[in-house]
């Protein structure tokens, strides 16, 4: 007992010789490090804005989870030069700190890669293609990623797309908080070729809960218009994405009587396309079950002799990387075909699987879809990421079977 | 009449001059990363330049050179059972106190190495010099130690670094990372054939320390053969000695016997 005492003893005196041996020097450079952090901060600055008076700035602590500060800067004679925003983003090796310039043109002045963890000669093929940011304004940012070093690149185009809504605000999500004052975000879903709206999103509030769906509605080429519904698909209006001009504006007003009112009930008949929409709409709300993310949509019937022998449906889902639609056509309630549609998924990963084949004709042969091993065909994958591709394609086919057993077939 | 020469005996061991042995062993002879293959991570990672393998090979000696003195200071202090956690804490204490003083001091340079300035904790040579010879010798046989074993592997990063950097840029530069106060190319062959930036990557790191093992093996293995040959030739002088002494012998036991 006593030996265990003494050697613990022992170590502690170890580590107490140690950790006064760190303060020590510690105390002695900590003054000296903050002045060379300051000054590679000022390097940085200075590069951005060569006539930037270093004693002279504002600094503004931005409560974001990618922008943390925003330095005012001016030059010797106190005139206003521009904005430096340092953001944080999470990239391959670590956190990337990237300073964001932008003039009082808000045209982006530099981007600079400050801090990294990241692969020498990936951060190298990134740092080769920032001077394309330089001039550029807000809203026409060209994007493009270098091959191999895509996620430090998106750890960078995050803060640069973080300033972009700083500098511009986000339209949609101001269109957005005119109807729901609690909105606090949303999610962009599904993309719609044959319909009078083209994009449709989830309005969520702080905790993430849905309030209401919207539909963007590209009236021409200047004008945009968002049919927003609640949770339980009542009208809530249309709204304008930025500012519309008068006579699209007198199309919008022309529905407020409408408000509150469900929107199956609406019977519109103004001849636009607003009214367009919301025919488009109605069915898509009668035959659709929402599941926060996860969503079937009846898309096509094929009849033959007056009985419906077929269905397509359409049905969305969160892939690995963001959304994935799937088209699932069911012929005498049994799965005839499965296509992915559309999606995001990484070109070395998710989208092997999805071009391989093999997992849609395994689900397509499969008595029980659900029974299917997607990691059979996953296995050259270490990360997961295709994992969660296949697992979404799975989804896909699982649910169009269920909403169909359950809608009774045809 | 001519002296004979006589040849030495190459297996009898040459005297040694212990302390001048201890600090030049590690340069060439045990060299940790030619020879031991110790230390290869940083001898990858940094040295993309020479100023670069220089500035982590400083670091290096500060911390070998620091924690073998300290090893060697407590080491009849420490019980057996508890000899690696207290190396380790020593360790680790010099390799945090030297990041502070390189990010005080050598800003460039600690911005340079990243993280691999903590990660010296984890050398294998540092952790191996404590146990084999810091924990069992004194004082100041283990500070020359760690120095030498320190200032072998400096060269050896050095010299990987320069290979690389003349590949990559055809110039060796001195003065961008270390504080000093001049910056000057102390080789520029201003051949921009040489510009290959495969040897900036990792790839060169693995081609140019691939190339040196394999220099470095067969320098050692032409030393063995020679070696082995001067073994072989004395084994064959002192046989025909020992021959030519049985012979003469004879003719002189002969000539009594007549």
């Amino acid at each position: 007992m006593f030996d265990k005492i003494k050697i613990a003893g022992i170590l502690l005196v170890v580590g107490m010789v140690a950790g006064l041996a760190i303060v020590g020097v510690h105390t002695l450079t900590e003054d000296r490090i903050e002045e060379n952090r300051l000054a590679m901060q000022y390097e940085d600055y200075v590069s951005i804005f060569p006539d930037m008076d270093l004693t002279n700035y504002e600094e503004k602590a931005l409560d974001q989870d990618v922008l943390t500060t925003r330095i005012t800067a001016y030059d010797s004679d106190g005139d206003f030069l521009g904005y430096i925003f340092i953001g944080e983003s999470a990239s391959y090796g670590g956190t990337n700190r990237v300073l964001v310039g932008v003039d009082s043109d808000g045209r982006i002045v530099k981007v600079i890669l400050s801090q990294t963890q990241d692969t020498a000669n990936i951060v190298q093929n990134v740092i080769d293609i920032l001077d394309k940011f330089e001039g550029q304004a807000f809203g026409e940012v060209d994007y493009d990623a270098p091959s191999g070093a895509t996620q430090s690149y998106d750890s960078i185009w995050r803060v640069v797309d973080a300033v972009s809504l700083m500098i511009e605000g986000d339209p949609t999500q101001e269109a957005f908080e005119s109807v729901f004052e609690d909105a606090d975000s949303y999610d962009v879903l599904f993309d719609h070729e044959d319909l009078a709206f083209v994009e449709e999103f989830n309005i969520r509030d702080a905790d993430g809960t849905i309030l209401g769906y919207a539909y963007e509605i590209d009236v021409d080429d200047e004008n945009t218009v968002f049919l927003v519904v609640d949770q339980d698909d009542v009208f809530k209006g249309f709204v304008p994405k930025d500012a519309v001009d008068d006579e699209t504006q007198a199309m919008i007003e022309a529905y407020d009587d409408h408000i509150d009112t469900p929107l199956v009930d609406i019977d519109p008949d103004t001849g636009d396309i607003l009214e367009d929409a919301i025919n488009d709409l109605k069915p898509l709300v009668e035959t659709t079950t929402r599941v926060d993310y996860d969503i079937v949509v009846r898309y096509k019937d094929y009849i033959e002799d007056d009985e419906v022998v077929g269905v397509t449906y359409i049905v969305r889902t969160d892939g690995y990387n963001a959304r994935m639609i799937g088209e699932v056509t069911i012929v005498d309630d049994e799965l005839f075909s499965f296509v992915i549609r559309s999606h995001n998924e990484s070109a070395d990963w998710g989208a092997i699987i999805i071009d391989d084949g093999d997992l849609q004709e395994a689900l397509i042969d499969a008595d029980n879809p659900e029974d299917v091993d997607v990691k059979e065909y996953t296995t050259f994958d270490a990360t997961s990421g295709a994992t969660q591709t296949g697992e979404a394609m799975q989804r896909i086919v699982v649910a169009a079977l269920e909403y169909h057993n359950e809608e009774g077939g045809q | 009449m001519a002296e004979k020469k006589v040849a030495k005996n190459p297996m009898k061991k040459k005297k040694k001059n212990g302390r001048l042995d201890i600090l030049t062993k590690g340069f060439i002879r045990e060299n940790p990363i030619f020879i031991f293959l110790l230390g290869m991570c940083p001898a990858l990672a940094v040295t993309s330049t020479m100023e670069t393998g220089l500035g982590m090979g400083l670091l290096v000696i500060l911390v070998l050179t620091g924690s073998n003195v300290v090893v060697s200071l407590i080491r009849n202090l420490i019980p057996e059972q508890i000899q690696i956690p207290a190396f380790i804490v020593v360790i680790a204490t010099f390799v945090t106190i030297v990041g502070m003083l390189t990010e005080a001091y050598a800003f460039a340079l600690h911005q340079s190495l990243g993280i691999f300035i903590p990660l010296i904790v984890v050398n294998c040579l540092i952790m191996g010099r404590a146990t084999s010879f810091a924990s069992k010798n004194k004082v100041s046989d283990s500070a020359i130690d760690g120095f030498g074993m320190a200032l072998g592997f400096t060269f050896a990063l050095m010299l990987i670094g320069a290979t690389r950097e003349i590949f990559a840029s055809g110039a060796i530069a001195l003065g961008v990372y270390l504080p000093l106060p001049f910056e000057i190319s102390i080789i520029n062959t201003e051949m921009y054939l040489f510009n290959m930036d495969v040897f900036a990557g990792p790839a060169g790191g693995f081609i140019v320390i691939g190339v040196l093992l394999a220099l470095f093996t067969a320098i050692g293995n032409y030393r063995q053969k020679k070696k082995e040959a001067e073994r072989q030739a004395w084994i064959e002088q002192k046989k025909k000695e020992a021959a030519e002494r049985k012979r003469k012998k004879a003719m002189e036991s002969a000539g009594d016997a007549s």
